[in-house]
């Protein structure tokens, strides 16, 4: 049960935040200003 | 398209993904494991890796190193090849070569070449190349790690199709899913809108409080949620590669900071730099009273190789220097308690508020040191 709520929270989430943060999926700057996704430690 | 960077790359594994498990389903006597992760991860380095020819001269220059050394001079003394091996990350970390030498994932790749190294036996077959290769451009870990050790990573290879298992399959999504949360909802939600927005210039004391909290859950949340995924893919096909993160935040000291945070790296630097300095120095007869000294020295030595394998900056040596004197302390404190046999800061205090109070401690200090790596503090 309890890992079905976790489940659960993890896809919703997931889902809600990718539509909020990268709604359109294009490449306009004004709509995703973080077009370019990279990791902070990628460059050591 | 570096590993987890975009949908490209999550397409791309979807698709091995399947193939594997196709391969599985039809043709598992015939094509064995090991053949399709070493030809998937060696097309994915030459198509889509910038500087793949530097990652390959890379990786027949240490290999050689590594066999010359083991297997044709037979040296007793270890030190000579690991400068060998550690030079072309040496060269691009004093931004000497860089555009020559330098590939995605280099100063990761050189741990694992290290690790492979040192514990190696030549009394036993070397290391085959194809192997060799496999452990270095295993694509999921390539880019940021976490740092895996041969001899486990190559088990896993060899149990072959058996390991693709309906619990790994859902382990393994499940890191993917958390993963995916942590960096592409969590970690791009607290960049855009919190991180971004504040001003890195001011010195005013609120600002930087704010830059050191933030960038502290930031890195958290970005750091663990690409080695969630790297081990989540991992595990779907079949290999255990080490968890790097276990809520660093509730640590109660800086020992257990580090069993917490980015947990492969420590244990690499425990095992192949502090445990070899501790029995080095534990063999001069002129510090034999000072047994304090010697695990302090060790401790602070290895956080300081560590600020300066991030980068020969001020602010990454700086960082490291911070973790070495938080380590040295919290040592310091732990023996002194134990030869008076009582808790010589706390005293009786509750052990409940003890351990809250060390838990707010540490959060504050590592955030002090991560902000202080981060090169956005004004003061530096």
């Amino acid at each position: 049960m309890k890992k079905a709520l976790i489940h659960f929270l993890l896809y919703t989430i997931l889902i809600c935040g990718m539509i909020y943060l990268y709604y359109p999926f294009n490449d306009n700057p004004e709509t995703r200003p973080s077009s370019q996704i990279q990791f902070v430690y990628q460059n050591f | 398209m570096l590993p987890f960077t975009g949908i490209d790359f999550f397409l791309l594994s979807a698709i091995f993904l399947l193939s594997v498990y196709a391969v599985k389903a039809i043709a598992s006597t015939r094509f064995p494991l090991k053949w399709l992760l070493l030809s998937g991860s060696l097309i994915y380095v030459v198509w889509y890796v910038p500087h793949a020819l530097s990652a390959f001269a890379f990786l027949t220059y240490t290999y050689l190193v590594y066999y010359c050394a083991e297997y044709v001079f037979r040296s007793e003394k270890k030190w000579p090849a690991v400068i060998l091996l550690l030079a072309p990350m040496i060269l691009v970390k004093a931004s000497v070569a860089v555009d020559v030498i330098s590939f995605t994932g280099l100063s990761y790749i050189t741990f694992r070449v290290i690790q492979i190294y040192l514990d190696n036996n030549r009394n036993e077959k070397p290391v085959r190349p194809d192997d060799y290769a496999l452990f270095m451009f295993f694509t999921p870990t390539l880019m940021i790690g976490p740092i895996d050790r041969f001899k486990r990573f190559n088990d896993d290879v060899k149990s072959g199709f058996a390991s693709l298992t309906i619990t790994n399959f859902t382990q393994g999504w499940e890191m993917v899913l958390l993963g995916l949360v942590q960096k592409f909802v969590l970690a791009e939600a607290i960049n855009r809108y919190l991180l971004s927005p504040l001003n890195t210039e001011s010195s005013s004391f609120s600002d930087m409080l704010s830059n050191m909290y933030v960038y502290a859950f930031y890195l958290y949340f970005d750091f663990a949620g690409y080695s969630s995924l790297a081990a989540g893919f991992a595990k779907l096909i079949g290999i255990n590669v080490p968890q790097n993160f276990n809520n660093p935040f509730i640590a109660v000291n800086p020992q257990d900071f580090w069993r917490r945070w980015h947990a492969s790296l420590s244990d690499w630097l425990r095992d192949y730099l502090f445990r070899p300095y501790y029995k080095w120095i534990s063999g001069k007869e002129k510090l034999k009273p000072y047994p304090l000294f010697k695990q302090n020295s060790g401790l602070f030595l290895t956080f300081l190789v560590m600020g300066l394998w991030n980068g020969f900056k001020s602010n990454y040596i700086l960082s490291g220097v911070l973790f070495g004197v938080y380590s040295v302390v919290h040592n310091t404190y732990v023996v002194r308690s134990r030869q008076a046999g009582r808790d010589v800061v706390f005293g009786s205090l509750n052990a409940v508020v003890v351990k809250w109070i060390s838990v707010f401690l540490m959060f504050n200090l590592a955030c002090i040191a991560l902000y202080v790596f981060s090169g956005r503090c004004p003061l530096l």
